[in-house]
């Protein structure tokens, strides 16, 4: 049983989710703001924290910060906010993952199993790695080094599926039927625009692909080619 | 907008009229100082003419002579000069009276002229507080969705939770349940296209672009907003390049195309869905069988808060879909139009909303890489 310390000054959303999470089969504690929070994180050593952003006295991000100085617990980043320049933030900082409000309870329940597996050094089931590349499947986010890509709901579902395959030639004819639907099949023409756009995105030189490689007649494939 | 300078072309320069004013005091000098040198001139040509000569009757011919020449061209010069006199002092009357008209028109025109820019500094100043209270307004409805999402992730939570064991609840509280999830859902996206809204007037919304495969969406929407409730005409052509477009917005945008054709068709009639391919890009049109939209709605059913229908019979919306749909559509270099009437049946005229989006850059022929 992982415990999870929840900081929260939203006492409804913090006994909801204490609730929750209970059921999911997780010892939950709750503090009101960060310095409870950090007092908390000391005295009980939890294993995960999730950490809402806007709290009076220490908020979130100074919480993080000094939760960094001396702990690298799992910590998943909670929020009402959603623009990039702060899901960056809360990365640069040091969060492992990051919820936006309004979430649903499922969602974040997914997510906090997704972070402890990966805390354990389990295989994590949520996140694809290769080379600079990080795809966090549960969050739909993909991340170049410390650079967040923009990748469209079809782009990342057609990275996803390359990248699960590591070094197999996948066909033009398969990638059409897995992203788009068994009536597409035929769809290649799809295939081979969406593949040049996806290489602008996360290639460092399209010219000279080191994760996207194209199979003549056969498909792609994904591997990383070190130039 | 800055206040013109306005001026008056100048028709009579002061020095002009110094000089008219010169003229005539020549010409009444002239007019008397010449006459009165004639007249000695030619009296005393004839007193020594006829002193000399002493032939003639002295008293009758010189007295002729004196009369004609001394007197007679003398008056003739004076009209003349007299006439010419009249002439020079109308002209400068005239110009003097032009010169004040003049004068007067340019103080008007400097006063007019000060009125204008007072009047422009205060439509500025009437200008820049509606900003603000339009900025302030934006920053507002930005806060209040930003708070709202806080207790509606606790309402949709606790909703989650509640329902978790919904075997176990009576089945009048799972149906209350179950009817609150539905609202709170609305809510929630309520609150989601307020605050997309706000940002896309603030140009703070980001958009996500790249290839948009049409054809899926198109079908995944028709599926999920008319099901199996309402027959669908379609007009495809067998290839359609993908648009360049943010995913989510573009079917977000087709989404509230069809969910309203079939909030304003009667059940079980058609709606068309038609795909054209154009030059440069794609067009897609969602065209139903209802009451039509008169001129006069088209005219402002674009902007914010403006419904089709009000009233208790109309269908449920805050007026906010087209308002987004088009702003989104054109802040991805878009065009939403509308047409209607779109059939020539009178009783069932229908619309046509058409959404024409840029096509994505086509990929260059690839050669074998890996």
């Amino acid at each position: 049983m992982a415990e999870v310390l929840l900081v929260d000054d939203d006492q409804n959303l913090c006994q909801l989710l204490r609730e929750y999470l209970s059921g999911q089969g997780h010892a939950v504690r709750c503090a009101a703001n960060g310095r409870a929070g950090l007092r908390e994180l000391f005295e009980r050593k939890p294993d995960l924290v999730v950490l809402d952003v806007t709290m009076p006295q220490v908020d979130g991000w100074e919480t993080l910060k000094r939760l960094r100085e001396v702990s690298d617990l799992p910590v998943i980043m909670l929020t009402a906010r959603d623009d990039e320049a702060d899901v960056l933030r809360g990365f640069s900082l040091g969060a492992d993952d990051y919820v936006c409000k309004p979430f649903s309870f499922a969602q974040l329940g997914a997510r906090v199993k997704a972070v402890l597996a990966r805390g354990r050094g389990g295989p994590s089931q949520d996140e694809l790695r290769a080379g600079d590349l990080v795809v966090n499947l549960a969050a739909r986010r993909v991340r170049r080094s410390e650079e967040l890509l923009n990748l469209t709901p079809t782009e990342f579902n057609l990275l996803v599926a390359l990248m699960k395959r590591p070094g197999a030639v996948v066909s033009s004819e398969d990638l059409a039927r897995e992203v788009w639907g068994p009536q597409y099949a035929s769809e290649i023409g799809f295939v081979r625009r969406y593949i040049w756009h996806l290489r602008q995105k996360i290639e460092p030189d399209p010219e000279h692909p080191r994760y996207l490689h194209n199979e003549r007649g056969f498909g792609y494939r994904f591997e990383v080619v070190e130039s | 907008m800055a206040a013109r300078d306005l001026t008056v072309q100048k028709t009579t320069p002061p020095e002009r009229l110094g000089r008219l004013r010169d003229i005539s005091f020549s010409l009444k000098l002239i007019q008397w100082l010449l006459p009165l040198v004639l007249f000695l001139t030619a009296t005393v040509y004839e007193l020594i003419e006829h002193g000399i000569k002493r032939t003639e009757p002295f008293a009758l011919s010189l007295t002729a002579e004196i009369v004609f020449f001394g007197i007679g061209g003398p008056v003739a010069v004076v009209i003349i000069f007299g006439y010419l006199r009249a002439l020079v002092a109308s002209e400068t009357a005239a110009r003097q009276s032009l010169e004040r008209l003049n004068r007067e028109l340019e103080a008007k025109v400097a006063e007019r002229t000060a009125l204008l820019a007072e009047r422009n500094a205060e439509l500025a100043r009437a200008n820049q507080q509606l900003q603000q209270v339009d900025a302030l307004k934006s920053e507002f409805v930005s806060l209040v969705s930003h708070e709202l999402r806080a207790p509606l992730t606790a309402l949709n939570g606790g909703l989650e939770v509640a329902l978790q064991t919904a075997d176990t609840l009576p089945a009048p509280a799972r149906r209350i349940l179950e009817a609150m999830v539905n609202e709170s859902r609305r809510l929630t996206q309520l609150v989601q296209n307020i605050l997309d809204v706000s940002r896309l007037e603030a140009g703070r919304l980001t958009l996500n672009l790249g290839p948009v495969a049409v054809a899926p969406i198109l079908h995944r929407s028709v599926e999920v907003i008319l099901g199996a409730r309402r027959p669908v005409t379609w007009q495809m052509p067998a290839q359609i390049p993908p648009v360049w477009a943010d995913e989510v917005y573009y079917e977000q945008i087709i989404r509230n195309l069809l969910r309203n054709a079939d909030k304003y068709s009667s059940a079980g009639v058609p709606i068309e869905v038609n795909v054209q391919v154009l030059e440069n890009e794609i067009s897609v049109e969602v065209v139903d069988h209802g009451a039509g939209i008169t001129p006069e709605v088209q005219a402002v059913m674009f902007e914010r808060f403006q419904r089709g229908q009000t009233g208790e019979n109309a269908p449920p919306g805050w007026g906010l879909g087209l308002y987004f749909a088009r702003k989104l559509t054109e802040a991805q270099a878009g065009r939403l139009t509308v047409r209607s009437p779109a059939w020539p049946t009178p009783t069932a005229p229908g619309a046509a909303f058409a959404v024409s989006f840029p096509a994505a850059a086509e990929a260059p022929e690839e050669t074998e890489d890996g």
